[in-house]
């Protein structure tokens, strides 16, 4: 039984999510107007897909959260290897940064409209902004927390700090850059929809705020589907990287195992 | 002298190893910590002679780490002085090979590749490492296991590779910080004999840190006692059992003789 139910079990979930909804719809009356029927929405959705409206919305929306994220994590990349590796660094960036980190990036949107102005720009800008800091804050602990008697070892065979980084410090790091790599991906998605919905041109949350504004849930639940899809997909295919570069951290368990 | 006997064709056809004397005179060291300045060694001087095995003994917090990194090079003195083979130590120097009390292997790089990290970080020949590296796997009987990763080896094997990566290029030096402290009472049996193997086969003088009466004895040619913090020297004796010593040597007359002068001195030291 368990072994039938391990392979359909996440659809099981799903499909008591359409079932509720069904109900609410069809035998506890929701009004249409809050909550289209199932049918309607999927109607609407494949009419949305065979016109191409979804397809570049969406396309428009992952560009720029896909832009944004590659720059804010190459620069919270570069700004933790600094800080690990200068001290003089550190104390010039961990209270602006810290500063930084506490402001909810979303509340730049109104001001990176003013700032950079209508469309895919702004959008690229707070995606960037929104991504820095948990790809930091691992990267920054992950370089530091390695273990200084490997750092010593390649001390004492003359290798300097650059080579210290690239060959030790990054690679036991992986595994904690890979967790803000995980959680940006999500804060990308998250500050392209909200940059759309302040001034975007085009984007799901372009289509999300035209939508409700003619009080087309079904538009809007189409929209909110995809964007769910691309964010599953994208983690999926940030974990399967995870697993082939940091292959060692899945088999930990043999070691105490073994040892 | 001790012949290098075998084992290592690669870079050593019969020629005298290479072995460097130690030299440790009037060493101070004092460092900042929260609650002020801690004194962690005071006035210490000892020698490891060329091709000796020497062990320095004492109770946990006497500064023996410390004086591992200043052997090192990797930090320096307050004052006093340490010579490599009458050259003075300023700075990290590719003559020492350093084991650790944990294996410190790289756990996404195979058995193979560990050992040659201090090569590439020195930006040797790697080929003639590897070469050299096979044959030192095949001395501890690893090479099998050169192209498995840390993860799939047990404790003892993981610092069997630690002290292969100190030996693989070759240095003058061998320096040891509680190799076996981590591993199971068994396994550390075996790792002393093996230890002496490799000691034997290699030729390279050894200093080796431990809190370890029996390991002391076993291994040592000379113990260096030292006091808890500031660690400075007590007492230093010579080990005079016959080599190759085996773990029937721990049950012999001499090596418990030995081992209670040892322990003796700790005794007073507590007392004192």
């Amino acid at each position: 039984m368990r072994g039938l139910l391990r392979p359909i079990a996440p659809f099981v979930t799903l499909a008591a999510v359409l079932l509720a909804w069904l109900l609410a719809v069809r035998v506890f009356g929701a009004p249409p107007m809050l909550l289209p029927d199932p049918a309607d929405t999927a109607r609407s959705f494949r009419a949305a897909l065979r016109s191409g409206e979804l397809a570049t919305d969406a396309l428009a929306t992952v560009a720029s959260a896909a832009a944004g994220y590659a720059i804010g994590c190459s620069f919270a990349f570069a700004l933790a290897a600094c800080m690990a590796l200068s001290r003089t660094a550190e104390r010039m960036l961990m209270v602006p940064v810290m500063a930084f980190q506490s402001i909810p990036k979303v509340a730049l949107a109104p001001l990176i409209y003013l700032w950079v102005g209508f469309g895919a720009r702004s959008s690229v800008t707070l995606v960037a902004l929104a991504c820095i800091y948990p790809v930091f804050a691992n990267g920054f602990t992950g370089f530091r927390a390695v273990d200084q008697n490997l750092v010593d070892l390649l001390r004492s065979a003359g290798a300097g700090p650059g080579r210290i980084f690239w060959s030790v410090r990054l690679p036991a790091a992986a595994p904690q850059l890979f967790v803000g790599l995980e959680v940006s991906v999500v804060f990308a998605l998250l500050a392209a929809v909200v940059m759309e919905l302040v001034a975007g041109e085009r984007g799901l949350g372009v289509r999300i705020q035209s939508a409700s504004a003619t009080l087309d849930v079904a538009t809007v639940f189409g929209a909110l589907a995809v964007l769910a899809a691309i964010g599953i997909l994208a983690s999926a295919l940030l974990r399967a990287v995870r697993r082939r570069l940091v292959f060692w951290q899945r088999d930990t368990g043999g070691v105490e195992a073994t040892a | 002298m001790r012949a290098a006997s075998g084992g290592l064709p690669a870079t050593l056809p019969g020629a005298p190893p290479r072995a460097a004397s130690l030299s440790v005179r009037g060493l101070d060291l004092t460092y900042a910590s929260s609650r002020g300045p801690v004194q962690a060694l005071q006035r210490l001087s000892f020698e490891v002679p060329r091709g000796a095995f020497v062990s320095v003994l004492g109770p946990s917090g006497c500064g023996k780490s410390t004086l591992l990194k200043l052997a090192s090079g990797l930090l320096r003195p307050g004052a006093g002085q340490i010579e490599l083979s009458g050259s003075p130590v300023t700075g990290p120097r590719r003559e020492v090979g350093i084991v650790f009390q944990q294996p410190t292997l790289l756990p996404w790089k195979n058995v193979l590749e560990n050992v040659l990290v201090p090569v590439r970080a020195m930006r040797g020949d790697v080929p003639a490492a590897r070469e050299r590296a096979l044959a030192l796997l095949r001395m501890v009987k690893l090479d099998a296991f050169a192209r498995h990763h840390p993860h799939e080896l047990s404790g003892g094997m993981q610092q069997r590779v630690g002290i292969v990566r100190a030996l693989v290029h070759d240095p003058a030096l061998l320096l040891m910080d509680e190799p076996f402290a981590a591993l199971d009472a068994m396994t550390r049996e075996n790792m002393m004999v093996e230890l002496q193997r490799i000691w034997s086969t290699t030729g390279k003088s050894v200093l080796f840190i431990t809190h370890s009466i029996p390991e002391a004895v076993f291994l040592s040619d000379c113990v260096v006692v030292l006091s808890p913090r500031p660690g400075r020297v007590l007492q230093t004796m010579e080990i005079d059992l016959p080599r190759p010593r085996s773990l029937e040597t721990m049950g012999s007359p001499r090596f418990a003789a030995l081992a209670g002068a040892l322990r003796g001195t700790f005794a007073r030291m507590e007392e004192a």
